[in-house]
């Protein structure tokens, strides 16, 4: 797998937690949609093997929400970490660490 | 892990904390959008509720006015159906009584001190979809917590990127004597 090079500067991984709002709002709003759906045809079957399968469906898939705030604090430790990198190659770079063998 | 080399000289990062700053704007507008969004798309979705309470006791017409134990659905609409003296079972006149915000008050001066209701109301109920868009937006708002942090890091970050500079000038200058590595 290949991963792309970021070339932006001074963001600090914000661009991630950008996209990762962005993405939890439209995977939100699918899901709402799917529900939507599953209610619907939930309510126009009288078959209970199909009604079943379309609660379990569209329970199963409401679960995602879940684990949007986990997202949303692993994002926010993403931007904390690179901070820290970039502290941390601030005073690296700046020579005032002696540099240590690998 | 490489890390790319920050060619700017004199800004002691003020760059990041600019973009920084910017960023966190950005993200925090977007999150306002998305919160009204959800809520305009959670309250469209709202499935239409109905209750009918019977007899409810321990009720009472008086000035102070007693709650109704069922008041408080959301967005509800609460009609009282009967009002029935608990003494002696006597159907009240609806003159006598008023509902204002769930709470029953005498209208006249005569007041009862145990009274039965009965009441129906309407209310936006709960669904799947509404729950789900409610968990979108409460999630996706929690990110704004993190902005303080992240304001204090990318402060620290300035603040350190400042100390290097001023010690880098001061070794750079001769004033402290070099030390043997």
């Amino acid at each position: 797998m290949k991963f792309g090079k970021q070339n932006d500067r001074g963001v600090a991984g914000l661009t991630i937690l950008l996209s990762l709002v962005t993405m939890l709002f439209v995977i939100g709003l699918l899901v709402m949609i799917f529900a939507l759906m599953g209610g619907e045809l939930q309510d126009s079957t009288t078959d209970a093997t199909a009604i079943d399968v379309i609660n379990d469906t569209s329970t199963a898939i409401s679960s995602v929400t879940d684990w949007f705030p986990i997202f949303i604090v692993i994002g926010a430790m993403v931007v904390l970490i690179l901070l820290t990198v970039i502290i941390i190659s601030a005073i690296r770079g700046s020579g005032l660490m002696a540099g240590g063998s690998a | 892990m490489k890390t790319r080399v920050k060619n700017d000289k004199g800004v002691a990062g003020l760059t990041i904390l600019l973009s920084l700053v910017t960023m966190l704007f950005v993200i925090g507008l977007l999150v306002m959008i998305f919160t009204l969004m959800g809520g305009n798309l959670r309250d469209a979705t709202y499935d239409a509720g109905t209750g009918t309470v019977v007899n409810e006791s321990g009720g009472y017409v008086n000035v102070t006015g007693y709650t109704l134990a069922g008041y408080g659905a959301l967005n509800g609409v609460y009609t009282i159906d009967a009002v029935h003296n608990a003494t002696d079972g006597d159907l009240l006149d609806v003159n006598k009584y008023a509902l204002t915000s769930g709470v029953l008050t005498n209208a006249t001066i005569v007041t009862w001190a145990d009274v039965n209701v009965s009441y129906s109301y309407t209310y936006d109920a709960d669904n799947t979809a509404t729950d789900v868009m409610n968990a979108t937006s409460t999630s996706i708002a929690t990110v704004t917590d993190w902005f303080p942090i992240f304001i204090v890091i990318g402060a620290m970050v300035v603040l350190i990127l400042l100390t290097v500079i001023i010690i880098s000038a001061i070794r750079g200058s001769g004033l402290m004597g070099r030390e043997s590595a």
